[in-house]
């Protein structure tokens, strides 16, 4: 049995492969602002996140940390998140971040908490919740995976 | 070479820069970059493997008596700090250099080209003593990926013309303003000797989270011989035209803060 694959111009996507070969020359990472489509406005809402005053939410809320911002920014800036939806961003009461997903009946919660550890809780919406801490990206990437039923 | 004076900056926002050859395809199979890494090993003991820069094909007959199979492969070699790479596949050879972090200090082309040039000298060396040929060198490349931060001389992604003075609007009555603009262009050397490519990419440097301007500028030339000071004439023009179109494209504001010599 003979086989032929031809690499990597499976789409036809000439422009695209060109500017993939162009960016696989080079060695330091950098993630497009521009894929996916809510990268930047997401980027915004976090940055808009550093106004916030202490009490903003009236019940002695603490203003968000840089540690939580710097954090969740180099998350979703090395995290495989092209085929995820746009999330929910909100500040928590102790100076983190919180993201939120859903997908069909899978919702994701990932806190990035103001120390920079981070948590998140996989939920079936009308079943069990599971709560896990991340420490590692693989470990983050896999939370992300389970909303798209990946792993 | 006529002595030419190219702009200079003390605090240049280049994050990497490369040089590199491609040739015509050696009959270079996988024991070749194990062979080929026992002699680099010293110097970049660690590896990774990747996937071809360019088209390529990937046959093999599993059932065939006396099948065999090439695979399309290009190996990373990196050195003990993480800031020297060399790439080898069976038609391409690059040296990449990166700063460790981004205030780390910059390496000039001064610096750099010596250690391209004793690199390539290797590979060549290493070509020949196992009968793969004198690599026939088709095209030079040498490129810069500056990376340039948000809020240190610029602010808006939308609006480009702070750090590129030549850079349009893209802002129209019923589309409004835009909320990334991202552009590749190219340029044609003199005598169609080459190309100047300038990529501008609204990106998040994932070392930091930060977001930047990625300008990436790769001057790219086809050397009239494979021999060593055609090559390295090659490499330098196509440098002169990087630097020069850096320094042509963007701002005098920019400059003050790269601090212009």
């Amino acid at each position: 049995m003979a086989y032929t694959l031809q690499f990597p111009n499976l789409f036809g996507l000439e422009r695209s492969r060109q500017d993939q070969d162009s960016n696989r020359r080079q060695w330091s990472g950098v993630k497009s602002l521009q894929s996916p489509a809510w990268l930047k406005e997401t980027y915004d809402r976090i940055s808009a996140l550093k106004t916030l005053e202490e009490n903003w939410d009236s019940y002695g809320g603490l203003p968000v940390a840089d540690v939580a911002i710097s954090r969740i920014r180099v998350l979703l800036s090395n995290l495989d998140i092209e085929d995820m939806p746009t999330p929910h961003v909100a500040p928590l009461p102790d100076g983190g971040i919180g993201m939120h997903w859903r997908v069909g009946v899978r919702d994701l919660e990932i806190e990035v908490e103001a120390d920079g550890s981070i948590h998140y809780l996989q939920s079936i919406i009308g079943g069990e919740s599971v709560p896990g801490d991340a420490h590692t990206l693989p470990e983050a990437q896999c939370a992300l995976d389970w909303v798209l039923g990946k792993c | 070479m006529p002595h030419r004076t190219l702009p200079d900056y003390d605090n240049p926002p280049a994050q990497e820069t490369w040089m590199a050859f491609a040739f015509v395809p050696l009959p270079w199979s996988v024991p070749h970059f194990g062979a080929f890494w026992s002699e680099l090993r010293e110097e970049y003991p660690t590896f990774e493997v990747h996937p071809p820069i360019g088209e390529f094909n990937f046959e093999f007959n599993a059932v065939a008596p006396g099948a065999i199979v090439n695979l399309p492969v290009r190996c990373w070699f990196k050195n003990d700090q993480s800031n020297r790479l060399i790439q080898v596949q069976n038609n391409r050879f690059f040296h990449n250099w990166r700063r460790p972090n981004p205030s780390a200090p910059y390496l000039h082309y001064a610096e750099l080209k010596p250690v391209f040039e004793k690199e390539w000298g290797r590979f060549r060396d290493f070509a020949q003593r196992y009968e793969l040929g004198v690599p026939n060198v088709l095209s030079c490349e040498v490129a810069y990926i500056n990376h340039l931060d948000r809020r240190v001389g610029w602010d808006n992604f939308s609006d480009l013309s702070d750090v590129f003075p030549s850079a349009g609007s893209f802002e129209g009555s019923f589309v409004k303003k835009p909320e990334t603009i991202a552009a590749n262009v190219s340029y044609v050397m003199p005598s169609n000797e080459g190309r100047l490519n300038v990529v501008i990419q609204p990106a998040i440097r994932q070392q930091d989270g930060k977001e930047i301007i990625q300008l990436s500028i790769t001057g790219s030339c086809r050397p009239a011989s494979s021999d060593a000071s055609e090559l390295m004439r090659c490499l330098d023009s196509c440098r002169e035209w990087v630097v020069r179109g850096f320094d042509d494209l963007t701002s005098p504001n920019m400059h003050k803060i790269w601090r212009k010599k």
